[in-house]
């Protein structure tokens, strides 16, 4: 089988007219008008060596936009309120000449289903400058924006451009390298000890571990098998085996806690406190994604939007707790398919979990759950404000929180 | 960041070595010593920013005077108080100094840089000293190092804005870190070092090249944008003018002496180089009228001269050769579009020259000229002339004839007028000053002595009078105001009043014009002639066919008052005028001759022979041309422009069409710059059994996560999202073990491979297009 070759981005070099460029001609046209005009001999040299300028000018600036070569790497998770950095490995692969004064812009392609699509938006396009790029050189630079509002964003590619040496003539290069992210909501700060384990009061069995951490006894070892987190492989077991199977080991199981966000809007909030309370819910998203294995978070919306489904009454989805990248999946449905006083869509992208839910059920709870409930003005309640429907008892943890501490 | 500190300098003396090349131009002493002041007041404005301390100076200020500057521009324009480029290059210059007071940004360094290059241009259409091309030579390469520095830190600023709009502020030390650590501004110094060679040398190539007269060829010549100045040679003289005549030292002729075997130099004193001859007087003004006006083209005497072989021009009698001196004059500036007055002592006999055109000569007057668009690039012209220092004309012609102004005479007769005479108060002022000298009342009947005589009383009564460059403005007649009133004035007035009292007795005499030269330069040999050397004195026709020159002007030694002093001063100065001779003659005066020189073909290559076809060829296209183009020479230019534009344009397009087609040349040209070798591929090549491998590096790179190429396949599964880094990393595993283990993939593995293949696709999703850190769903 022939082997298929990686498809490089597509690159365009481009000489964009600028005021400078136009001013410069003309300047040098009247030069030479003059000269020719006057026969003064100094004239004659000013033109020639604005003629000069613009020759070396040409060739120093095309040597070196030849010379380089530029790759994006992969992009962090943009985050409301966070710098977006967007790095790019630039190669100098010239001998002798140095990059001397780039700069690098993404182009935000317009997103389509605008209506039913929370987009993202920049407080300005992606940006960044490279003073200096040395000769046989790579370096890691990086463009810069800050991300207003959550949703989806579209890149359709970056373009490099200089004006080096003189800044008459612009030269870039466009590289087109479409991407799509999805821009998180801001981070809220929550109150202390939100997702503690008490463990002990709700009375679990003896394989329990702390919340963070699955069972931590290596057991064994197994084959690699799709959606096995990478810290598990083990490398030293792999290369032992003779065919090259990837092993990954098994620890004892231990018994992930759930920790349910109840997620309540309403047509009555402004778009602020609808915002505020999508920060929230995703910090505590973040929080039970960073505190390891040993949760597993799930969502539970729920408003009094009619436009979303049509039906009259009060929508929302629910998102059963499961591990193994989870709370990404939250983050991205808190992201993108909620569009406030607008819609709530039934995941587009076809990241949340089951069917739109129509009237005020509620998730079925057990009494080892951490619930969340953050209110449509982004308060987080503490849970003893709420009555499990299901599960018999009420769950023994509460979130203590102070009323208003998420910002 | 050092580096910022000395690219500010540099702008800094950018703008200094601007101000100072107009300053030197326009002879505006005072611009020079303001921009001296505001450069040290900018430097240490400059340390106050680089320092963190707030700008002393608030904006407001610094507006009002960019107003103050405006409204002067206008006020300027509005009663021409001096020439338009004047007048704006003035405004330039003051909105530059306001402008080099308010630098904080990168912004206004590069305006600072803008604007001094238009007053650089401001003061090239100003002047061309020597001082003034050394300001250019210092400006040059200021200005191309600031302007390849300014790059450098325009992008660091830009980053730094960027770092602060997102508000990472801290990491603004770091960017500046980084910088240090790679020498960025030495490389950018080294940079401009290249480019200041590499645009010098292209651009003196082109000025090498660049034809001249191209605008004379094809009819396009307009005034000069600037008049020269006030103290100049001219072929009129107006009196009664108010105002001042401002002193010009600008040379604008060298002169020197040539021995000849046999003859003896009598140019002792200062040299009197006639250009015009002035006789009638009328209304204030002396003009040249009747016959051999400059831009009379009658009096074409010698059309061989085209053939560059010396002309005799009058006979001259054997016992008279003896007094003859030769003489070689260059005039370093001359006007392309108008006719040029040959200067030469009285009175000429030989001229030759290497300018084309043909040489007119007015015998009665003893004027040359040569036709318009004679000289070389510059206006620079060589020619030598011989004259006779007490010439004669043949008896034959000794008793003029009164003739009429209707019949102007054939070139080579002598030119009768009628007999001048003067008003009745100057007359009375005559016969008064001959009466006190015991001189008879018609001396030009009593003889050549008489004549002398009265003229030499004339020059003692003018003696009393001051010397004065004021102007002083007449009611009535000029010169009546100035022997009866005023008794004060400049050489015009002193050489109009004595030919008027001549003329009051009987006495033929005439103005001439021209320069006299007086001030011997020992360095160089010759004698400089500058613009404040311009004179007028008087010739007094001794005896029919005889002139002798006189000068009223007090002092009438000029040699001792132009003469520089002795001492080591006086030799400084020489050796200045000297190179500056030298740089007019090699690069303001650049033309034909001097290219033929620079491109090897001086001696080797006759223009006859070479360039006789391309000459015939360029005429025929120079005659289409001129049939095309509009009558205007502004619609002219206009339309000259826009097809250089064009030109210009359709070379672009034709370079980069060929460019496209030249792929071969353009690689190997990529090769040479980027030192990539020939035949080396990136990436390196894969191997047929983990072709899987390249099959995930394309879904990633279609996803928006393209491999860098400087990254090893598993440090980037490190930097992708979790769902796809496992299959990734299966697959770069494999991908290792095909390209440097002992033997290809086995089935097992393959398929292994494509399985994770087949969940990479899966975890980046088979919809749309997904970031490299999408989770999987």
């Amino acid at each position: 089988m022939k082997p298929a070759k990686p498809k490089p981005p597509k690159v365009k070099r481009r000489y964009p007219l600028h005021a400078v460029f136009l001013i410069y001609c003309l300047v040098s046209l009247l030069v030479a008008v003059g000269a020719f005009n006057a026969n003064n001999n100094l004239l004659f040299w000013l033109f020639g060596l604005s003629m000069g300028m613009l020759l070396v000018s040409g060739v120093i600036s095309g040597t070196m936009m030849m010379a380089l070569r530029i790759e994006r790497l992969p992009i962090e998770q943009p985050v409301v309120g966070r710098p977006l950095r967007i790095r790019y490995t630039i190669t100098n692969r010239s001998r002798w000449l140095p990059a001397i004064g780039l700069a690098i812009s993404e182009r935000v392609a317009t997103s389509e289903n605008r209506a039913h699509q929370q987009n993202a938006a920049l407080a300005a396009s992606p940006a960044g400058a490279v003073p200096h790029v040395p000769a046989r050189t790579s370096i890691i630079v990086e463009t810069l924006a800050m991300p207003t509002a959550r949703g989806k964003l579209h890149l359709s590619g970056f373009e490099v451009l200089t004006t080096f040496p003189f800044g008459i003539i612009r030269k870039s290069l466009w590289h087109e390298a479409p991407a799509s992210l999805i821009v998180h909501p801001a981070e809220s700060r929550l109150p202390e000890g939100l997702l503690d384990n008490e463990r002990g009061n709700s009375g679990a069995g003896p394989a329990a571990t702390r919340p963070g951490r699955l069972g931590d006894e290596p057991v064994g070892v197994r084959e690699y098998r799709p959606g096995d987190a990478p810290k598990l492989v083990s490398w030293r077991a792999s290369a032992r085996r003779p065919n090259g199977d990837i092993l990954v080991r098994q620890n004892a199981e231990g018994s992930p806690r759930r920790v349910w966000v109840l997620l309540r809007l309403s047509r009555a909030c402004t778009a602020y406190q609808t915002e505020s309370a999508l920060s929230a819910a995703a910090s505590v998203i973040r929080a039970a994604s960073h505190a390891g294995p040993g949760l597993r978070v799930g969502l539970s919306l729920r408003t009094d939007w009619e436009e979303g489904f049509g039906s009259g009454t009060s929508v929302g989805f629910d998102v059963q707790p499961r591990a193994g990248g989870a709370s990404g999946v939250l983050l991205n449905d808190l992201s993108l398919l909620i569009v406030p006083g607008v819609a709530v869509n039934r995941g587009s992208t076809g990241v949340s979990g089951g069917p739109p839910l129509r009237g005020a059920d509620e998730p079925r709870l057990s009494s080892t759950d951490i619930v969340v409930r953050i209110t449509a003005t982004g308060q987080v309640e503490p849970f003893a404000q709420m009555a499990p429907r299901h599960g018999g008892r009420p769950p023994s943890t509460a979130a203590r929180v102070e009323k208003g501490a998420v910002r | 960041m050092i580096g910022e500190r000395r690219f500010r300098r540099t702008v800094l003396l950018t703008a200094l070595a601007s101000q100072c090349a107009y300053a030197i131009a326009a002879d505006k002493a005072g611009l020079a010593f303001i921009a001296l002041l505001t450069t040290v007041l900018s430097w240490w404005l400059v340390r106050q920013t680089l320092a963190g301390k707030p700008h002393p100076i608030p904006r407001t200020i610094l507006n009002g005077l960019v107003i103050l500057a405006i409204f002067h521009l206008l006020y300027q324009l509005l009663n021409r108080t001096q020439e338009v480029i004047t007048c704006l290059t003035d405004f330039l210059a003051y909105v530059m100094l306001v402008k080099s007071l308010d630098r904080n940004r990168m912004r206004d360094e590069a305006q600072l840089l803008g604007l001094s290059l238009f007053v650089v241009i401001g003061a090239l259409l100003t002047g061309q000293s020597l001082m003034m091309g050394l300001a250019l030579v210092a400006y040059t390469p200021l200005g191309i190092m600031a302007t390849v520095s300014l790059q450098l830190y325009a992008a660091r600023e830009r980053q730094r804005d960027l770092l602060k709009l997102v508000g990472l502020d801290d990491q603004a030390a770091a960017v500046d870190a980084q910088l240090e650590r790679q020498h960025a501004p030495r490389a950018a110094a080294v940079l401009a070092g290249a480019c200041v060679v590499a645009s010098m040398a292209t651009g003196v190539a082109a000025f090498v090249i660049t034809p001249r007269q191209l605008a004379q060829q094809l009819g396009m010549a307009a005034a000069p944008f600037v008049k020269s100045p006030t103290t100049e040679f001219s072929d009129q003289i107006n009196l009664g003018q108010s105002g001042n005549i401002s002193q010009d030292n600008t040379p604008v002729m060298d002169v020197r002496t040539i021995s000849e075997p046999g003859t003896v130099s009598v140019a002792t004193g200062p040299i009197y180089l006639r250009g015009a001859v002035l006789t009638d007087y009328d209304d204030k003004h002396f003009r040249w009228t009747g016959v051999g006006k400059l831009t009379d083209e009658n009096g074409q005497i010698d059309p061989a001269n085209e053939a560059r072989a010396p002309k005799e021009l009058t006979p001259v009698k054997a016992d008279r050769a003896r007094n003859r001196t030769r003489y070689e004059i260059i005039q370093r500036s001359t006007k392309a579009n108008q006719n040029t007055p040959l200067f030469a002592p009285l009175q000429p006999v030989v001229v030759a020259t290497d300018a084309p055109g043909k040489i007119h000569y007015r015998k009665a007057d003893a004027i040359m000229w040569l036709s318009p668009g004679s000289t070389g690039g510059g206006g620079r012209l060589v020619y030598t002339v011989t004259s006779v220092s007490d010439y004669r004309e043949p008896p034959t012609e000794r008793q003029p004839r009164a003739i009429t102004k209707e019949r102007p005479p054939a070139n080579d007769e002598p030119v009768e007028r009628a007999r001048p005479s003067a008003s009745e108060p100057i007359t009375r002022l005559a016969r008064r000053l001959l009466a006190e000298k015991s001189i008879p009342p018609d001396p030009a009947g009593a003889g050549p002595l008489e004549v002398r005589r009265a003229a030499q009383a004339m020059i003692a009564h003018l003696g009393t009078f001051e010397y004065s460059l004021e102007m002083m403005p007449a009611d009535g007649d000029p010169i009546e105001t100035f022997l009866f009133k005023n008794k004060r004035g400049h050489c015009e007035y002193f050489a109009a009043a004595m030919v008027k009292m001549l003329n009051g007795v009987g006495v033929t005499a005439r103005i001439a014009t021209g320069y006299v030269a007086a001030e011997y330069n020992s360095v160089s040999g010759y004698y400089t002639v500058r613009k404040s050397d311009a004179h007028a004195w008087v010739e007094v026709q001794m005896e029919p066919g005889r002139w002798d020159t006189f000068d009223p002007t007090p002092p009438g030694d000029l040699q001792s008052t132009k003469r520089a002093s002795g001492g080591p001063i006086a030799w400084l100065k020489h050796l200045w005028d000297a190179v500056e001779f030298s740089w007019l003659d090699n690069v303001v005066a650049y033309d034909k001759g001097l290219k033929l020189d620079v491109i090897g073909l001086a001696g080797k290559t006759d223009p006859g022979e070479t360039a006789v076809k391309w000459q015939q060829r360029f005429r025929t296209w120079q005659g289409w041309v001129r049939r095309h183009l509009p009558e205007s020479v502004a619609m002219r230019s206009i339309v000259v422009g826009l097809v250089t534009f064009g030109a210009v344009l359709a070379g672009y397009w034709v370079v980069r069409l060929g460019g496209r087609s030249a792929g071969t040349l353009r690689k190997r040209l990529l090769v040479l710059l980027t030192g990539r070798r020939p035949g080396q591929t990136e990436p390196p090549p894969m191997p047929a059994d983990a072709a899987f491998y390249g099959d995930a590096l394309s879904i990633l790179a279609q996803r928006g996560s393209p491999k860098p190429a400087a990254t090893p396949p598993l440090t980037f599964a490190d930097a992708l999202a979790a769902d796809a880094a496992v299959p990734f990393r299966v697959i770069a595993s494999l991908y290792y073990r095909s390209r440097f283990g002992e033997s290809p993939l086995d089935a097992r593995q393959r398929e292994q491979g494509l399985i994770a293949l087949s969940e990479l696709r899966a975890a980046l999703g088979s919809g749309g297009r997904a970031q490299p850190n999408r989770p999987r769903t």
